[in-house]
């Protein structure tokens, strides 16, 4: 496998002599290769369904002809392919990406490679919202329409981005090191957990579609919650972009950033809004996707190298393809049911995982 | 002296939050291309200082001057320009390579641009070069040892091309030969127009190395001078309480040995 991975890394770097030409290299190859992937995997997503499989041709043209057709009169085929398979392949590719590159920040400013996107409380804060509508009809007291299809979404964000901003408060209050937000987001965590349980145990009959967002599913995706996803998840991976930089000047240390020039205090605090945020619109519609965010961005690190100029477009293609590619597991593998594709993430995750630790352990620890 | 000096901190106080007074009216001067040896006992105040001439702490009163200029109204990173500093140890490097560490020391210089230019490159590579580091430099940072650790966290401090360099306790955690490279190292990278300050525990190599040494106890400024006119018996007696001899070896090299501590004050009994 070192073997293998010596190769690989031959073939991303180039010929390239210097250092930066190399990086220039791997940036080139990860733009190519990384699109055409994200392309081959998102047609494979509109040509592959438990109700039919469509050659690519097929698929294609049927899309092209329904986007000519401006909604109406839709054939079966072209309502299958653009109104229900590629909203849900876009919701994947946006749920990967965002759930990859909050990971990967996280990690770097949190510096623990345990580190995943729900580390913050994000999840079982948007979790606990979320069941309190779907087992209770809880519609903030009437404020959000109950038949509104953003209901879950909506209570789920305001469910994160509560439980992130008790964590930021706590971590501050103690000393906001990065022990502190870790700790602060464990306890949060276990809070809402803990009041999660409980509704769970009264849901009575809705405890199926309960346990149902909480694996995750990108199943009835439609437009609107797509593109509720995308927009969000596109405007939160830029602004971390730019971060590149400072997220390897982060690695060398809270004193060694401070001192060459970048203000911590403020750094730290943008990264992890912007992180949550993404994270909180990534749970919104699809519930909780376990090991995604914790998996990818060591997957691109093995691949890349530790720059996060490198690391986080990495992220943006391996995130976007591998929850594609776990979606059309969770609706094929067994014919006839959709199972949930977080169960399906956390399968593959899991050894994944396992491996990188034996591999690469030694890597973040002295 | 007529010309500027490189450094100047002038009656530099800093209270700590809690109310702890951890220095106390410090005033000196060096000028530029000297080795500068900070000594004085555990907790008296030298890396408090070293923070206040970065920044990373604000002084309660007085002032930090870089040639002549007060660095209280400049930027983070105009500091990070004149000021670089190396840590006593270095958290988990995350996958980055010695390469990557020590090009980090470019960040200042960088703005805008998303990539290192080859100039930047160039400086990077004759910096491993010159530390004996080169062939280390796709090598994670916490697979090295901590000798080879302390010379590339140096590098990054160096190529970051500063007029002050300052160094806590570098080889605290190395054996003599490290100590001896370390020193040899900082003793090579003195150039006209750099000046490194260090701190450090052990005397007899300070005084080897340095163009000049600071005594500092409980806070305050002891002496100042060349380590052969300033580093006696006494003030070693006075500063750690501690009975050394002070001597010259064959080479006419100082030396320092301490012998015993200085005991219980006075009006108790001694065991003798
Ligand atoms: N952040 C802080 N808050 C309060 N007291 C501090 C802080 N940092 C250091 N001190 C105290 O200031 C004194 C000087 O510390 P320091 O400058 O680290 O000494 P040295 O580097 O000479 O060993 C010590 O007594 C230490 O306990
Ligand atoms: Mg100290």
């Amino acid at each position: 496998m070192g073997d293998f991975r010596d190769k690989l890394r031959a073939v991303i770097d180039g010929k390239g002599e210097t250092h930066i030409e190399r990086k220039r290299h791997r940036m080139v190859f990860l733009a190519t290769v990384g699109t055409a992937l994200l392309l081959i995997v998102f047609v494979m997503m509109l040509c592959i369904g438990p109700t039919a499989i469509l050659d690519p041709i097929d698929a294609l043209s049927n899309l092209f002809s329904a986007i000519g057709k401006d909604g109406s009169a839709m054939t079966d085929k072209e309502v299958m392919v653009f109104s229900s398979r590629f909203p849900r392949a876009v919701a994947a590719i946006a749920v990967g990406l965002g759930l990859s590159i909050a990971g990967t920040s996280y990690q770097a400013v949190i510096r623990n490679p345990l580190v995943d996107p729900y580390i913050m409380g994000v999840s079982s804060g948007a979790g606990t919202f979320a069941i309190a509508v779907i087992a209770f009809n809880f519609t903030f007291f009437g404020l959000i329409s109950s038949h509104s299809i953003y209901l879950i979404a909506i209570a789920a964000i305001i469910g994160g981005l509560l439980a992130f901003g008790l964590t930021m408060v706590l971590a501050h209050r103690a000393d906001a090191t990065t022990n502190a937000y870790v700790l602060s987001g464990v306890v949060i965590g276990l809070v809402f957990g803990a009041v999660q349980t409980l509704m769970i145990v009264f849901s009575g009959n809705k405890v199926s579609d309960v346990l149902l967002w909480l694996f995750g599913s990108f199943a009835n995706i439609t437009w609107d919650k797509a593109l509720f996803i995308l927009i969000p998840v596109i405007v939160m991976s830029v602004l971390l972009f730019r971060y590149a930089k400072e997220l390897n000047l982060i690695l060398l240390g809270e004193n060694q950033a401070r001192q060459m020039g970048l203000d911590v205090k403020k750094f730290n605090a943008i990264v992890l809004v912007l992180a949550s945020v993404m994270t909180a619109f990534c749970v919104a519609f699809c519930g909780i996707i376990g090991f995604v965010g914790l998996v990818v961005p060591h997957l691109c690190r093995m691949l890349f190298g530790g720059d996060h100029r490198l690391v986080l477009p990495a992220s943006l293609a391996l995130g976007g393809v591998l929850m594609m590619l776990a979606d059309l597991v969770a609706r094929m593998i067994i014919p006839g049911t959709e199972l949930p594709v977080g169960a399906i993430t956390t399968m593959i995750g899991v050894p994944v995982f396992a491996y990188l630790l034996i591999k690469r352990g030694k890597i973040y620890n002295g | 002296m007529d010309e500027v000096p490189l450094l100047e901190v002038r009656h530099l106080d800093k209270v700590y939050e809690n109310g702890y007074h951890a220095d106390r009216d410090i005033s000196f001067s060096i000028p530029s291309g000297k080795l500068v040896g900070l000594i004085g006992p555990n907790g008296c105040g030298k890396t408090t200082m070293m923070r206040c001439i970065n920044k990373m702490h604000m002084p309660t009163s007085g002032d930090i001057l870089i040639d002549g200029e007060s660095v209280m109204p400049k930027t983070p990173a105009e500091v990070a320009r004149l000021v670089s500093n190396v840590p006593a140890e270095m958290t988990a490097s995350f996958g980055l390579t010695v390469f990557e560490t020590v090009m980090l020391g470019r960040y200042p210089y960088l703005q805008n641009m998303w990539w290192e230019t080859e100039e930047d490159e160039s400086i990077v590579v004759d910096t491993l070069k010159k530390f004996g580091v080169y062939h280390l430099q796709d090598r994670a940072l916490n697979m090295l040892s901590s000798g080879e650790q302390q010379r590339v966290l140096i590098a990054k401090a160096y190529v970051q091309n500063p007029r002050l360099m300052l160094v806590d306790e570098p080889t605290s955690h190395l054996d003599m030969k490290y100590k001896l490279d370390v020193m040899e190292y900082l003793r090579a990278m003195i150039k006209q127009d750099m000046t490194i300050l260090v701190a450090e525990h052990d005397i007899s190599l300070m005084a080897r190395y340095c163009d000049l040494c600071i005594i500092m106890k409980k806070g305050q400024l002891i002496a100042i001078g060349e380590p052969k006119k300033v580093i006696t018996e006494e003030l070693i007696r006075e500063v750690y309480e501690v009975e050394a001899s002070v001597g010259f070896d064959r080479d006419g090299e100082i030396y320092v040995l301490p012998k015993r501590y200085k005991g219980p004050p006075e009006d108790e009994v001694p065991l003798e």
